[in-house]
């Protein structure tokens, strides 16, 4: 284990006297779900205690490979003293599975939180531990938040050495490093650093490393713990990290020589480093024909175009500058708002307010409730506030594309920024129009060009790379012209 | 600290492109009355204008007329006439009466042309024998006079009527060669075929000569048509010609193009100028005619629309000739041709042009017929 952190913790806890069961019942009083048994070795007058975590061990496993062999006689055939039975339990020619001395209470503790299973030598205050970890976890399935038609269907579970597994069937190479650690003073969640050697920059690898040892929380159990020590969100609300349950899209930036995160009990993977080229490509675009793939991502920043500016743009323009629009459709509009007792600002912004109550019930009610809590805000929303002259069709259509526009980004967190920066232009155009729009559209350039991920500007290549750089982040190329 | 600074200057800029804009002002589109034509008269040293809506969904259009020293104070002054605010961004059509124009443009169109509002694209018309208020008010009366005149601007495309210049355009033909050709407008009483009732409407009248700033007279529909081939204006025309055999020909005539060619003297003044004019059209109607393959009968009705368009150009030609008054532009013609050569005559082209020589070739060509009694080819073609 490379990371320097749990090696102190070992130093810190191990040879402080030895483990008994006074002590490891002192740890885990109060936990009903620690249990003890007690056993005569080899059928001899030594008692030991077998110690485990009920649910996190196979129970078959325990009784089959730890505890009938260590019942039995045959076993300690030769051994006449409980220090000869300690050592034959020690060399691992007892049980079926490997066991690794424990020398402290806690360190016994710890592993069997991690789904060990402990037999302790009461007095000899010693303890060995068996890896019977519970084959009980959720089977690979296909992604849920980014669907894939001719992608890869494997996502990422929430077990780290599933979803680690997942990464090497796809890069079966030995550059391929994956570099542990533990973290969260309560969760003690293991957390895995994936990057190909010699591909990925070393400095970024480094800093990853060091910003994942630093993570200071009591449990990690939300990806915003990884994202946030991986990023600085205080920033931006952009995302500086990509997250991503699609193994195959993570495997594809740690070929490209980005680096990866894994953590236990998220089904996620994060990378690093992020530019806003990277979050509005799909892996299906390397799935399609390059025609299709490069209209379709030209579709893509049209789309982010529409969702940030539509709303603010309609606002300026039909507050401010009516001017600019065709007369037709400027009729059309003045008939669509006959009757309507709100202004066009008031109008606009509880649209985008109820569209967003909308969105946030029907992500967290169950999949058919929530189904229906959308067709059902639709139809109130759109069709009934229509006819009740509430709100004019053409403000509902207007957010109803910018909103549909949010929903064609790969990225849910690029979605979610531009949802904010979407009432801040609308705010903006309610000011001032145009030129306050034309504000808010420096102070939005300013900003992401500002911004870096681990030394990569955000705008990257369309400030700092080349023609061809800045083609192929706008339209998918041949794979021969995309090669790196 | 320089990102502390951009934000704090990013809002103070927000607020001082206001200043900069001059308002806060916003105006709620449902509160606006969108005038979309505009009539003017003048009336003394005063100047009367008429302003109309567009007719939205079940309501009539509304007609605000007002007189003032200025179009524009004329136009202020409509404000207080009702509780909309007033709102000229959209002013499609501008209809001036014709002892207006006889007195001058210059005036009117210095006001479209400077007022930020109003758009140089908006259609100028001027009404024959008649006032703008009176073609304004009457058409209104019975419908809209914002839509019969949009429905205008597009029929000139199927039909060649006159084309509809622009107030920008007429303008700058006004600058450029001192007069200009707008689309003249005359008002008729007809009856609705449906209801019966007599309704006034606004017609296509050939175009008003423009000459300096003030109307000079005008040309008929014919001479309109001929004017549109020359100035490359054509568009879709469709033109009924005997066939020879007792019969009707219906020809589409969908593509004309007309150049000029000046001949020098030898003092290096233009002696004679050949105006070369290609049509192409197509057969539309048959009545009488037997063979549309036979190249002498197509050479017949070739010969016919050549005859036909050639009377409508000399028409154009001689009203041209007989103002002196180059509303064509074959002046600007011979120049983009010959520049040293034309600024010898530049001065004096006017009157050049009333004695010049002026040689018309009429090159027409049939280039679709079909005989839909024979049968498809494999390919789908027909022989």
């Amino acid at each position: 284990m490379f990371f320097g952190k749990a090696d102190a913790r070992k130093k810190d806890t191990g040879g402080s006297g030895g483990v008994n069961m006074d002590d490891l019942r002192r740890i885990f009083d109060g936990c009903g779900d620690f249990s003890v048994t007690e056993a005569a070795v080899g059928g001899s007058g030594q008692r030991v205690y077998l110690c485990y975590i009920d649910g996190l061990v196979r129970a078959e496993a325990v009784d089959r490979d730890v505890f009938a062999p260590l019942t039995d006689p045959v076993r300690f055939r030769g051994c006449f003293t409980d220090g000869d039975r300690l050592g034959r339990v020690l060399s691992g020619s007892v049980c079926c599975t490997p066991a690794a001395e424990k020398s402290s209470p806690e360190e016994l503790a710890a592993a069997l939180l991690q789904g060990f299973c402990a037999v302790v030598f009461d007095a000899q205050s010693a303890a060995v531990a068996f890896e019977v970890k519970t084959d009980d976890k959720r089977a690979v399935t296909e992604p849920a938040a980014e669907k894939a038609v001719k992608g890869a269907k494997d996502a990422f579970t929430e077990t780290l050495r599933t979803n680690t597994s997942l990464v090497r069937r796809k890069l079966r190479d030995a550059r391929l490093k994956t570099a542990e650690t533990g973290t969260g003073r309560l969760s003690h969640t293991k957390i895995s650093v994936l990057y190909f050697q010699g591909v990925a920059d070393p400095g970024t690898v480094e800093q990853v490393r060091r910003r994942v040892e630093s993570i200071d929380a009591d449990a990690v159990l939300s990806a915003s713990v990884i994202e946030e020590a991986l990023s600085d969100p205080r920033r931006t609300v952009f995302p500086l990290v990509m997250s991503t349950e699609r193994a195959d899209r993570f495997s594809m930036s740690i070929a490209q020589g980005r680096v990866g995160v894994l953590a236990d009990g998220l089904p996620l993977g994060f990378v690093v480093p992020v530019t806003l080229a990277q979050t509005l490509s799909a892996p299906e675009d390397r799935a399609q024909h390059f025609a299709v793939s490069a209209a379709v991502r030209a579709i893509r920043y049209l789309a982010l175009l529409l969702t940030v500016l539509l709303p603010a743009v309609y606002v300026a323009v039909v507050m401010f500058h009516q001017e600019m629009l065709p007369t037709k459709l400027m009729l059309s509009i003045i008939e669509s708002k006959r009757n309507v007792p709100f202004s066009t600002a008031a109008e606009v912004t509880a649209m985008l307010a109820a569209v967003e109550l909308l969105q946030e019930a029907g992500l967290r009610l169950p999949e058919p409730v929530g189904q229906t809590v959308s067709i059902i805000g639709a139809l109130i929303v759109g069709q009934s506030a229509v006819e009740a002259k509430v709100v004019s069709p053409v403000v509902v259509i207007v957010v109803a594309i910018s909103v549909v526009s949010g929903y064609a980004m790969p990225n849910q967190d690029l979605s979610a920024a531009l949802r904010l920066w979407r009432f801040f232009f609308a705010l903006a155009a309610m000011i001032n129009g145009m030129f306050a729009l034309a504000c808010a559209g420096v102070i939005l350039i300013y900003h992401l060009s500002s911004l870096e991920s681990y030394g990569v500007p955000y705008l990257s290549p369309f400030t700092d790379g080349g023609a061809r750089e800045k083609l192929r982040a706008l339209f998918r190329l041949p794979e021969k012209g995309s090669r790196r | 600290m320089k990102r502390a600074a951009a934000m704090l200057l990013c809002p103070a800029l927000l607020f001082l492109s206001s200043c900069r804009a001059g308002r806060y002002d916003f105006r709620d589109i449902e509160k606006l009355e969108l005038i979309e034509t505009l009539g003017i008269d003048a009336a003394g040293s005063a100047v009367t204008v008429t302003a109309a809506t567009g007719a939205l969904e079940g309501e009539r259009p509304t007609v605000l007329i007002n007189s003032a020293y200025t179009v524009g104070l004329a136009l202020r002054g409509m404000q207080a006439m009702q509780e909309k605010d007033i709102y000229f961004a959209h002013v499609g059509s501008c209809i001036v009466g014709e002892q207006t124009a006889r007195r001058g443009l210059t005036m009117y169109l210095d006001y479209i042309e400077r007022e930020l509002s109003v758009r140089y694209s908006t259609g100028l018309f001027i009404v024959r024998d008649g006032t703008a208020a009176d073609a304004v008010s009457g058409v209104c009366a019975g419908g809209s006079v914002t839509e019969l005149l949009e429905a205008m601007k597009e029929d000139v495309r199927m039909l060649s009527q006159s084309y509809v210049y622009s107030v920008g355009e007429v303008a700058g033909a006004m600058l450029e060669k001192g007069c200009a050709l707008v689309c003249a407008v005359e008002l008729r009483e007809e009856e609705d075929p449906v209801s019966g009732d007599r309704e006034s409407v606004l017609e296509p009248s050939g175009y008003a000569l423009i000459n300096g700033d003030r109307l000079e007279g005008f040309l008929d529909s014919e001479a309109s048509h001929g004017v549109n081939i020359l100035t490359n204006r054509l568009s879709m025309d469709t033109v009924e010609i005997p066939d020879g055999r007792g019969g009707v020909c219906a020809l589409s005539v969908y593509f004309g193009k007309t150049a000029y060619k000046a001949h020098f003297n030898g003092n290096g003044i233009p002696a004679v100028v050949d105006i070369i004019i290609k049509l192409d059209a197509g057969i539309e109607e048959l009545h009488g005619m037997t063979d549309p393959y036979d190249d002498r009968q197509l050479g017949d009705i070739a010969g016919a629309l050549e005859a036909v368009e050639r009377e409508r150009v000399e028409k154009a030609l001689a009203a041209v000739r007989a103002y002196g008054t180059d509303y064509i532009g074959i002046g600007r013609a011979i120049e983009r041709a010959s520049p040293v050569g034309f600024s010898r005559v530049r001065e004096i082209w006017p009157s050049l042009l009333r004695s010049i020589k002026l040689n018309v070739y009429i090159d027409t060509e049939i280039v679709r017929s079909y005989d839909i009694a024979l049968p498809l080819m494999p390919d789908g073609e027909r022989p």
